[in-house]
């Protein structure tokens, strides 16, 4: 807008002064008689272009001076906008590179601590090792609870034989009658009690297995969910450029 | 806690799993047939596995006999001779097949709770079984193996609900691709 006006200024001061010139010299290379009253007229109008050019050259002075103000102005507060622009790219910048840093630094300690965490499939090994300890522990104990099954059956049979010779014995074989039917009687005591002994081990080992598998298989749900943390850390890394 | 649905999709998964681990081949038919009370299986010996998330356990007993029809068949199934599959080896072959199978169910089950876990399998006595009620589990199935290819052998689902556990799975997938391999 402001161009505009400069240059329709400097074109109508141009065509004024252009005119004033033809004017001037058209009166110089056709001279041709002039009446006295049109004279005087060219005559008080060339005395008063001089004056009309002075007024156009300061207006237009004038409107130079202000849109030379107008653009320092304008400059000034162009430059007052860069160099806000620069400052807050500047905070941004720091900003992004200390966040940037952060999660780098976050992220790595995060693969660290995962990294320790994966380190728990030893403590599910130690206690697989720990349940083939018990499962063999309770195969033992069904060992010797058969062995002792074992032994109660003959000590009933030998019971039973000792009542058959406490009988044959007659009445001098009543007391040893008495003592082999107790014996017989301790001996069902006994069998009693290793059935019952052997049904807990059979107990013994459906909770124990299934406890221990029940850890196994959440140990490794656990081990997977930490891989699959790991597997998004090391991409947030990768895409951090760490 | 167990919903209809989750239970019908516990049943559908033990299928596909038994269907790809516990045939002869995983193209012989071998399909689950419900036996109503645990006194009806009569195999001696059980393989236990356990799927465990933090909402539910599924205990899965897999009962079989080391006897020459369940050698015969082993041996069948890994083209070795029946000589060959007795004592430890047809005990770590079913303990295998056991493994595959719950690597199967803990796959199919994977896609409603990624966290989930599995145990290596042991074998206990099946006398064991008759302590279940001690495991405190919300709902228990039993199943016989039926079809020409199936083992001798019956399957046991005991499931431990821990919250209320529901999902929603396609009932119609038939897909029996061997689950994860546990090595133990």
């Amino acid at each position: 807008m402001m161009n505009f006006l400069v240059f329709f200024l400097l074109g109508f001061t141009c065509c004024h002064a252009l005119s004033w010139l033809r004017n001037r010299q058209g009166g110089a290379a056709f001279a041709q008689p002039i009446a006295p009253a049109v004279l005087v007229s060219q005559q008080a109008d060339a005395a008063h272009q001089p004056d009309d050019l002075d007024e156009l050259h300061a207006a237009h002075e004038q409107q130079l001076q202000i849109l030379e103000a107008e653009t320092n102005a304008v400059r000034a507060e162009l430059q007052r906008l860069q160099e806000a622009h620069e400052s807050e790219l500047r905070r941004l910048t720091k900003h992004d590179t200390d966040g940037r840093q952060v999660a780098v630094s976050s992220a790595k300690t995060q693969a660290e601590t995962i990294r320790h965490l994966l380190g728990v499939t030893k403590t599910f090994e130690r206690w697989h090792d720990d349940m083939n300890v018990l499962i063999r522990h309770n195969r033992a104990m069904h060992a010797k609870n058969d062995e002792f099954a074992q032994i109660v059956k003959q000590v009933v049979i030998v019971a039973l034989n000792a009542s058959i010779e406490a009988a044959r014995a007659g009445i001098h074989g009543r007391g040893f009658a008495v003592v082999a039917t107790e014996v017989r009687t301790l001996a069902g005591r006994a069998e009693a009690l290793s059935k019952d002994y052997r049904d807990n081990l059979y107990e013994n080992d459906l909770i124990t297995t299934a406890t221990f598998q029940d850890l196994q298989a959440g140990g490794k749900m656990i081990v997977g969910a930490v891989t699959g943390l790991d597997l998004v850390n090391r991409k947030i890394l990768g895409a951090l450029g760490a | 806690m167990i919903t209809t649905q989750a239970r019908n999709g516990f049943r559908h998964f033990l299928s596909l799993a038994v269907q790809g681990s516990l045939g002869v081949s995983p193209e012989a038919r071998c399909e689950l047939e419900p036996v109503a009370t645990l006194e009806e299986i009569r195999q001696t010996k059980m393989v236990v596995l356990t799927i465990a998330t933090y909402l539910f356990r599924a205990i899965v007993l897999i009962h079989f006999s080391p006897d020459l029809r369940t050698s015969e068949f082993f041996a069948k199934a890994r083209g070795t001779g029946t000589g060959d599959m007795t004592g430890q080896a047809l005990q770590d072959a079913i303990a295998e097949s056991g493994n595959i199978c719950c690597g199967i169910l803990n796959r199919e089950l994977s896609a409603f709770f990624p966290h989930i876990g599995m145990s290596t399998p042991n074998i206990i006595d099946r006398q064991c079984a008759a302590h279940i009620a001690e495991l405190d589990c919300s709902h228990i199935e039993h199943f016989r193996l039926a079809g020409e290819g199936a083992a001798p052998i019956c399957v046991s689902l005991c499931l431990c609900a821990y919250a209320e556990v529901d999902f929603a799975p396609d009932l119609t997938e038939q897909s029996v691709n061997t689950g994860e391999l546990e090595l133990f």
